[in-house]
């Protein structure tokens, strides 16, 4: 019937309909034997499944199964049995990405390390003194001493060389290079990194612990990874909180930019489409097609790095129609309540107006005298009586020495208990009058990337209309204001006043019309003014559920975390939006989240036996010592407010700004002391007749503030300050986040680099030691524990072969979802790899061996640690200003002006006793705890020794294993624990003065153990430590319990902070929150403008967000992501652009600054905006990455392109360094400088290649040309 | 009426995140083995764009699916040619893609990671180089692969060669080449597991054929002689040549795992959740009228065949055929019916290609179009409404119609309006506080319709996106379960001639003992 090619053969297919009616002749089904679909049969059957996890820094914490066939791990898929939240929300099933589940390549993939590799000219080296008879630590000294032998394994890293060594063999060497470094230098030049505690928390805890128990340091992740938005901690008080994913489902509007979901999100990604489902609108910020745009209804087409001035606009409409010319009621009484917004600001007299300055408090007014912590109460005014008021909620009562329980936020007088209405603004009030005030204007200190005159423009001022009164202090009469209303003046919203205020939205001058924002961003301002109603709108309609969702893509810009997420999170503030389920600004970047904080912090910090930990930010530590302040130069004068004064007095770089942070107490430095072994000081001031631990603090401030001792950073490049010895685990610090890469290479490895340009900071620093010559090569000892021959490996000195994630035991969480996740082993580590609880414990073992010959006795050394957030500490600084003892401002005063100064005594030979057991210290008054929320441990400490998965050791809880571990992080932690919740509940209502323990009233008996974890994940239990209330059927948003329970933020007015009046803002023109642009690094030096002339080659800004093959560098590697993309180091360009370079698709291009050089293929699309090309991080340098012309060319001795962080450099924000003042208090991850990388311009060329090719092995380097 | 008992599948584009989990899944577990690496049962392509293997869309280039013939005798016949033809060509045969269409001049490739490894002290860093998988050579440049255009990478060039472009002049397929009005959405592909499949109608050695039971299409790895009649003749180019074995290979929807109720690997894994599996019940005596209509009621008379799992007449029918109860109730349960038929939100991939897929793509919404206003400055389309208007999208619904509906634009708009108005309602429910009905009604859809929708698009629980009864093993004709128990696993041991079904009742239908 139907003509079809096709062979009938006899017994084969046949057709069952007989009758020959018009059917098909070849529609065929099979009915015969079905033996042959054993085929596939077979390879589906498997042997063993198991639930388990990844452990990557992409906030999945995901719940994979894992199939074990013929002993063989062999493919994985997910599990979907999440528990439902409730029945309106979509489930998390199933969770996992295409990167996640290629994670079974890597167990017996060749980048795999499977034993332990030493170097082996390091090797050779070391053991020939061995072999001598001389013991470890001298064999170390003998090596390291020798500058020739130090110099020559120093300048083979990276070069591969590798020795197979033994677990013993490693164990000595790493132990004798900390036994040596403790005794010669001190503990402080050990430092350990390790990121991300919640993506595998046990593993995270093993090598910390390890090196805590040293004495060792952490280095920071948090805020080094650029992920730390600087805002959480600056407005609420808190390192970061955000709504979980389904969170976003309860939103009905969401503006997402800077966070590509669908790509980096991938598993929460599908709340995108469902919510639109479900009646939402998603906008989206981003200069390319994204892959989230995909999702949106409205693409703004905004240009890269612009975002913030499109968001201001927006803050201006809203602020005009929503609270000047119609006041909605819903937003008007939310900020009146929750912001702090109705305190009030002191005007500064200047030269013709005045500038803000300071919060008024109780210490200004006599009718408070005697009141505690005065200078930590902010007063508001009655807004009927016109009496000040001290509220309820602030600082001062947080920290009360005898508790009241007015620390919340009803909106009572605290004095009398009364209820009031607190004024929120002085406008046609009585007894105001209009002052004229100055609104710093940054829009022209920076042009266009390679337009800026000079190394970048002054600020200038608006001088606007403020209503404000008189009042009487104890000081003499002073004006003040609202910060409502500073707020309206800073936004350009005349309300009536006279002043530069803009005529209307078309008033292109002044900041912040719609007008204004088209000549930074390139959108039409009827968007921005019809984005800006839709938000509102919304918000006001649903109380609240508009939603930001962010990341990344805008963090990594100078004035991203700082600026222009201020700028998200004001527009969700004044609509309401922070504290309701669905709205306000949530901001994702990897696995950020430690659920379990407290007992996270308690056993990786080691404080079960040694107090205090010793913690470094790493942005720092990475500027310093590897040298990259040498390279800065950027002036800071763009960022000043024309009437900065205070500030800018300590330093007009970084690396000045930074040593005031570290000598004031703001920030920590590690080495801590200059040319000065710890334990040496603590000697010196036993010798000097101190009796006591204050007395020797006292003893040390004396020292410094006559300039007998002094800190390490004064002069990093000493030998004697250098860091010694580095140990990676969990993380890839070379190939993945050191920013300024080529540096690295240089100063702190003493390899090859690709740095082409010459140093440019030294006539512009004044507190920082220069040197001519700068000894490279700082570390003597790296260490690796890998599962893949990354960076980290390939420049190490010892790579210990780690266990792969399905072969250990650990935990996860993340922001993302509001469950625990447990990892189970699929088989036992193979080849000789280790869990890294192993891994720590055997090399603990061997430390503890050998310290009993280099330590007869323990040791005693001073420890410096800076002021602390989330304690007391926070009130060391009055009034937010900036004294320096060292200028002779104020006394040297440790903990106050100053940093800590504590004794610290440690018995080395018991480090893998206590590696192994939990230390007594979290037994007592407020002992254990987080975030300052803290309650005795010992009732969980006792049940622990009892409970069957840890058990008694030493009579301490045993934690030798990993599943041991697990164990005792879930039952010391409120999360997972009901009872302690509730203990610590109860602790705090003493505080707040309201009912909280309530809330987990209900939950007293859930228990979540790691077994109960491994049949299904668990969700966590509302918690002390965090913001939301999980009733069991609601989605975690954060602040929920801040709006409900009325328990206050943890900033100085208790309320969230519009307004920061720290005069080191004030100096930066950031106390209300402002637009600064992206920087020009061509006005600044970082780019090599010449090469420009010679054709082939262009200008453009670098963006480097997180990509879709690849978490970091983890899965860049593997068979599928390479596959399934293009394989290796890629640029994403314009089409136009590629064509004015001449490149085409799948040319290789050369992307360099003076930082150094990249090499990659192209891939032109025309969804990249011109102007900008796209480097999705991390490219790492160990896949497909060949020889550079260039590098050859400039002479380098790296020739190789390096990866993505070659071209960029470390550029540190100074407001990020400020504290000792309220929620602007130092904690490690919670606030420090980030280092900026997205602000680089690169120029980008086609590379010359040789015979059509480029080359890759070093037998054809001599083919290379220099060009 | 008779009935065919077919797992269908719906692909919703607009929940698409284009991440490819779907794509690694069916990786690892079918064809993670030489001679079968380049295979992708499943991929996801970029559109615009050329998709794997390149071109695979135009069949001018490679005569794939079937045409009518316009003789009433035999109405349809395969593109590639008449029987003659494939006589004449069995050992030479143009119209199928040659490797470099799918893994360009070097294959899969891998790296040299054993470099990194080296004990030599070097004076450079070493590195990983590429090599190729299908060569061996070393330090190969890749230029083409399964996801090359990713994200429209170079879509710039290939978009030009995009099929769905067709109906367009060249200044509007130009114009969404570029940046300001570009567009990008993402297709995943499997095997369409067609009514009417092409593979089978071509395949020489009867090795392609179409399960009773599910209708899933599979080559039986017996019986495949290799000639690859089967590659030439999908439109879809979804059979694979394995190279070593010798045989073709395609996806089989996973049958272990269907066969136990579970959603093949490629839907369980997508996070996206844009997939949805059940069974639907088509009229096969009707195949022919839908492979056969014109192409602008392809869609339409594609639906009219499959039957309604509420009819009676239909259920009678069901019994009549023994087929289970619990295949009778999937079908009601389950989404496809109610997404294509129903609804008819879904639509067929390239119906003009007339294969009668099984499987159906709910087309995606897009951001609106940009204009600029007069200073230059970047602005958007649709200035009115909160909600994007459909006539606003970026994505051309002519690019979407070539794509989904033989170029019938009616179609594509209907199934896009219905998801329009339903976010309008529940917009208005959750935002205005009042149901916008209207909006339901101005679509062609009532209340019930528009929460039901929600649940199936929004919400999607697992139990609701894939309803998959198991297979019913005791109606084997030849085993018995009962004594199968024991010989599973054990095939290969048990005789030949064995005895094998025993019978433990009578098995009777009507007065017929069988």
């Amino acid at each position: 019937m139907v003509d079809v090619g096709r062979f009938e053969k006899k017994g084969d297919i046949m057709d069952d309909d007989k009758k020959g009616n018009g059917r098909f002749t070849w529609f065929k089904k099979a009915k015969e034997s079905r033996t042959w679909e054993k085929f596939y049969r077979d390879r589906w059957a498997h042997d063993y499944s198991v639930r388990t996890s990844h452990s990557v820094n992409c906030s999945g914490s995901c719940s994979w199964e894992v199939f074990v066939k013929d002993g063989i791990i062999c493919w994985e898929l997910q599990k979907t049995d999440w528990p439902q939240i409730n029945d309106e929300t979509p489930n998390y099933e199933p969770r996992g990405c295409q990167r996640g589940i290629s994670a079974s390549w890597y167990p017996y993939s060749p980048v795999r390390p499977k034993f332990p590799y030493i170097r082996r000219k390091l090797w050779n080296a070391y053991n020939s003194q061995r072999k001598k008879g001389i013991g470890p630590v001298e064999a170390w000294a003998s090596v390291v001493e020798n500058p020739t032998l130090a110099k020559a394994y120093k300048n083979a890293r990276g070069k591969a060389g590798w020795r197979r060594g033994t677990w013993e063999e490693s164990a000595e060497i790493i132990a004798a290079s900390q036994i040596y470094t403790i005794k010669k230098y001190g503990a402080d030049h050990i430092q350990a990194f390790s990121p991300i505690p919640a993506m595998s928390m046990v593993s995270f805890s093993s090598g910390q612990r390890y090196n805590q128990l040293m004495g060792g340091s952490m280095l920071s992740f948090y805020e080094w990874y650029h992920d730390l938005p600087h805002i959480m901690p600056w407005i609420w008080g808190d390192q970061t909180d955000v709504a979980e994913s389904a969170d976003w489902y309860q939103g009905t509007y969401w503006i997402v930019m800077g966070s590509n979901l669908p790509m980096t999100r991938t598993p929460d990604a599908h709340f995108a489409s469902e919510h639109k489902y479900n009646g939402g609108k998603i906008t989206n910020l981003s200069p390319d097609y994204s892959d989230v745009t995909k999702f949106s209804d409205l693409w703004v087409q905004i240009k890269e790095g612009a975002d913030n001035a499109f968001l201001s606009a927006c803050i201006h409409v809203i602020l005009n129609e929503y609270h000047h010319e119609r006041k909605a009621e819903y937003f008007h009484s939310y900020v009146k309540r929750y912001t702090n917004m109705p305190f009030l600001v002191m005007l500064d007299e200047e030269d013709g107006y005045y500038t803000n300055g300071r919060f008024l408090r109780a210490s200004d007014f006599a009718q408070f005298e005697g009141e505690e912590y005065d200078e930590w109460k902010p007063v508001q005014v009655d807004n009927d009586s016109g009496d000040m008021k001290i509220p309820t909620g602030t600082l001062g009562h947080r920290w009360e020495t005898e508790n009241t329980g007015r620390w919340n936020l009803t909106h009572e007088d605290a004095l009398t208990g009364e209820e009031y209405d607190p004024l929120l603004s002085l406008l046609d009030k009585k007894g105001s009058k209009e002052v004229m005030v100055g609104f710093p204007d940054f829009t022209h200190t920076y042009d266009k990337l390679g337009e800026t005159k000079n190394t970048g423009n002054k600020a200038i001022n608006s001088i606007r209309g403020v209503p404000a009164r008189e009042v009487k202090t104890k000081n003499g009469k002073v004006l003040f204001t609202t910060v409502f209303d500073l707020m309206m003046g800073q936004y350009g919203v005349g309300r009536g006043l006279s002043g530069d205020y803009p005529e209307d939205y078309d008033d292109a001058d002044a900041p912040f019309t719609p007008a204004w924002q088209e000549q930074e961003t390139g959108v039409s301002r009827d968007l921005a003014i019809r984005v800006a109603r839709e938000w509102a709108d919304n918000a006001e309609a649903t109380k609240g559920k508009s939603l930001f969702i962010t990341g990344s893509g805008i963090l990594h810009w100078y004035h991203g975390g700082t600026l222009t997420y201020r700028a998200e999170a004001v527009m969700g503030i004044i609509c309401g939006c922070q504290g309701n389920n669905g709205g306000g600004f949530a901001h994702y970047v990897g696995t950020e989240k430690i659920r379990n904080y407290a007992a996270v912090g308690f056993l990786a910090g080691a404080t079960d036996w040694y107090r205090p930990s010793r913690h470094t930010n790493s942005t720092s530590w990475q500027y310093f010592h590897t040298d990259q302040w040498r390279y800065d130069g950027m002036p800071l004068t763009p960022l000043w407010s024309p009437d900065a004064k205070t500030l800018p007095k300590h330093g007009n770089h970084a690396a000045d700004i930074n040593h005031l942070a570290v000598r004031n107490g703001w920030l920590p430095f590690h080495p801590e002391f200059d040319k000065k072994n710890p334990i040496d000081v603590y000697q010196d001031a036993i010798d000097a007749g101190c009796k006591d631990d204050g007395e020797i603090a006292e003893w040390v401030a004396k020292q410094f503030k006559d300039g007998k001792m002094d800190f390490a950073i004064t002069d990093p490049d000493a030998k004697a300050n250098h860091p010694k010895v580095l140990t990676i685990w969990r993380g890839n610090l070379f190939g993945t986040s050191t920013r300024g890469q080529e540096y690295g290479q240089k100063y702190l490895l003493g390899t090859h680099d690709n740095v082409l340009g010459k140093e440019r900071s030294k006539d512009m620093i004044n507190e920082v030691k220069w040197h001519e010559e700068v000894d490279v090569g700082k570390l003597d000892m790296v260490v690796s524990l890998n599962l893949r021959m990354d960076s980290s490996a390939n420049y190490a000195d010892v790579v210990l072969p780690a266990a792969h994630w399905y072969e250990k035991h650990d935990l996860t969480c993340s922001d993302l979802h509001s469950f625990f996740h447990p990892f189970n082993p699929a088989h036992d580590p193979a080849w000789e790899a280790k869990s890294d609880w192993e891994a720590f414990k055997f090399l603990g073992k061997v430390f503890s061996e050998m310290a009993k010959d280099y330590f007869s006795r323990p040791v005693k050394e001073v420890v410096l640690t800076p002021i602390y957030t989330d304690c007391p500490d926070e009130m060391a600084q009055p009034l937010g200003e900036i004294k320096d003892w060292r200028s002779g401002e104020c006394e040297v005063i440790p903990g106050k002006t100053f940093p800590h100064v504590k004794v610290v005594e440690r018995d080395y030979t018991k480090l893998y006793e206590q590696y192994t057991t939990i230390g007594p210290l979290g037994c007592q008054p407020e002992g254990y705890g987080a975030k300052g929320i803290n309650f005795d441990l010992t009732e969980t400490y006792e049940a622990m020794k009892k409970n069957r998965q840890i058990g008694e050791k030493h009579g301490r809880p045993d934690i030798s294993n990993a599943s041991q571990v697990a164990e005792a992080i879930l039952r010391m932690s409120p999360e997972s624990d009901g009872e302690v919740s509730h203990a610590i509940f109860t602790d705090l209502e003493k505080r707040v003065g309201l009912p909280l323990a309530e809330m987990v009233e209900g939950e007293r008996d859930i228990a979540h153990s790691y077994k109960d974890l491994s049949s299904q994940p668990r969700r966590s239990i509302t918690s002390p430590h965090w913001s939301a209330i999980e009733d069991p059927d609601r989605t975690y948003g954060p602040w929920t319990m801040n709006v409900e329970k009325l328990k206050p933020w943890h900033t100085l007015t208790g309320r969230q902070a519009i307004y920061f009046d720290h005069q080191g803002f004030r100096d930066l023109g950031e106390a209300l929150p402002t637009y600064k642009p992206a920087v020009d690094t061509v006005a600044i030096g970082d780019l090599p403008m010449h090469e420009l002339e010679n054709g082939n080659s262009k200008l453009l800004r670098f963006l480097t967000p997180h990509g879709k093959w690849q978490i970091h560098s983890n899965f860049r590697d593997t068979w599928q992501m390479t596959n399934l993309f293009r394989g290796g180091p890629l640029c994403w360009l314009n089409d136009d652009d590629a064509k004015e370079i001449g490149v085409v698709d799948n040319d290789w291009v050369e992307i360099f600054t003076n930082n150094g050089i990249q090499v990659a293929r192209a891939v032109v699309s025309h969804t990249v905006k011109a102007e900008a090309c796209i480097v999705y991080h991390q490219n790492e340098r160990h896949v497909n990455v060949p020889f550079s012309p260039l590098a050859k060319k400039y002479g380098a001795t790296d020739l190789r392109g390096g990866g993505n962080n070659a071209p960029t450099r470390v550029m540190m924000n100074p407001n990020c360094m400020i504290g000792g003042y309220a929620q602007f208090t130092y904690f490690i991850n919670y606030l420090g400088p980030s280092p900026s990388e997205r602000d680089m311009g690169v120029i980008v060329r086609k590379m010359p290649l040789v015979e059509g090719k480029v080359i890759y092995e070093e037998k054809n380097l001599h083919k290379l040309k220099g060009v | 009426m008779k009935i065919m008992q077919q797992m269908a599948m719906v692909f919703n584009m607009d929940k698409c995140l284009g991440c490819n989990t779907c794509t690694v899944a069916c990786k690892n577990i079918w064809t993670n083995r030489e001679g079968a690496k380049y295979m992708f049962w499943n991929n996801v392509e970029t559109k615009p764009g050329i998709g794997y293997p390149k071109e695979w869309e135009n069949q001018e280039e490679y005569k794939g699916g079937w045409i009518l013939t316009g003789k009433k005798s035999s109405p349809l016949r395969l593109k590639i040619a008449p029987k003659w033809y494939e006589l004449a060509n069995l050992f030479y045969n143009p119209e199928q893609p040659e490797m470099k269409d799918y893994v360009g001049d070097t294959g899969t490739f891998t790296f040299t990671y054993e470099d990194l490894h080296n004990p030599m002290e070097l004076k450079q860093q070493p590195v990983a180089r590429p090599k190729s998988e299908l060569t061996g050579e070393e330090n190969v440049k890749p230029n083409w692969g399964v996801n090359w255009e990713d994200n429209a990478a170079g879509a710039n060039v290939t978009g030009q060669f995009d099929v769905n472009f067709d109906d367009m002049t060249q200044e509007e397929k130009d114009a969404y080449l570029k940046y300001q009005d570009s567009f990008m959405i993402y297709l995943p592909r499997i095997c369409n597991h067609c009514a009417n499949p092409a593979c089978v109608g071509a395949c020489p050695s009867g090795a392609a054929h179409k399960r009773e039971e599910d209708g899933v299409v599979l080559i039986d790895q017996d019986r495949c002689r290799g000639w690859r009649y089967c590659v030439s003749a999908c439109p879809y180019k979804k059979p694979y040549y394995n190279w070593r074995s010798g045989k073709m290979e395609k996806c089989l929807l996973c049958y272990p795992r269907l066969e136990t109720g579970q959603p093949p690997a490629c839907f369980h894994a997508c996070p996206g959740r844009i997939r949805y599996m059940g069974p639907i019940m088509v009229d096969e005596d009707r195949v022919i009228e839908a492979a056969t209509a014109d192409e602008k009621d392809l869609v339409a008379v594609h639906r009219s065949i499959i039957l309604d799992p509420h009819d009676p007449e239909v259920i009678a029918q069901a019994k009549k055929q023994g087929i289970a109860d619990s295949w009778m109730e999937a079908a009601q349960r389950s989404s496809i019916y109610r997404m294509f038929v129903e609804w008819e939100i879904a639509l067929p991939l390239h119906p003009e290609f007339r294969t009668v897929p099984s499987l159906f793509y709910v087309p995606p919404e897009s951001p609106v179009e940009s204009v600029l206003d007069e200073n230059g400055m970047h602005s958007a389309a649709d200035a009115d409404s909160v909600l994007p208007s459909l006539d606003k999208f970026r994505v051309p619904i002519q690019y979407l119609a070539t794509m989904l509906s033989a170029g019938n634009v009616s179609e594509v708009e209907k199934a896009l309006s219905r998801q329009l108005a339903v976010r309008a309602y529940r917009r208005s429910v959750r935002v205005d506080g009042t149901p916008d009905l209207a909006v339901l009604e101005a679509a062609g859809l009532t209340e019930k319709d528009a929460n039901d929708m929600q649940r199936l698009l929004s919400l999607a629980f697992l139990d609701e996106r894939f309803v998959i009864p198991t297979t019913h093993r005791e109606n084997d004709r030849d085993t018995s379960p009962f004594s199968e128990r024991g010989f599973a696993g054990f095939q290969e041991m048990a005789p030949q001639k064995m005895k094998r079904r025993e019978f433990m009742h009578l098995d009777v239908q009507g007065d017929q003992v069988i």
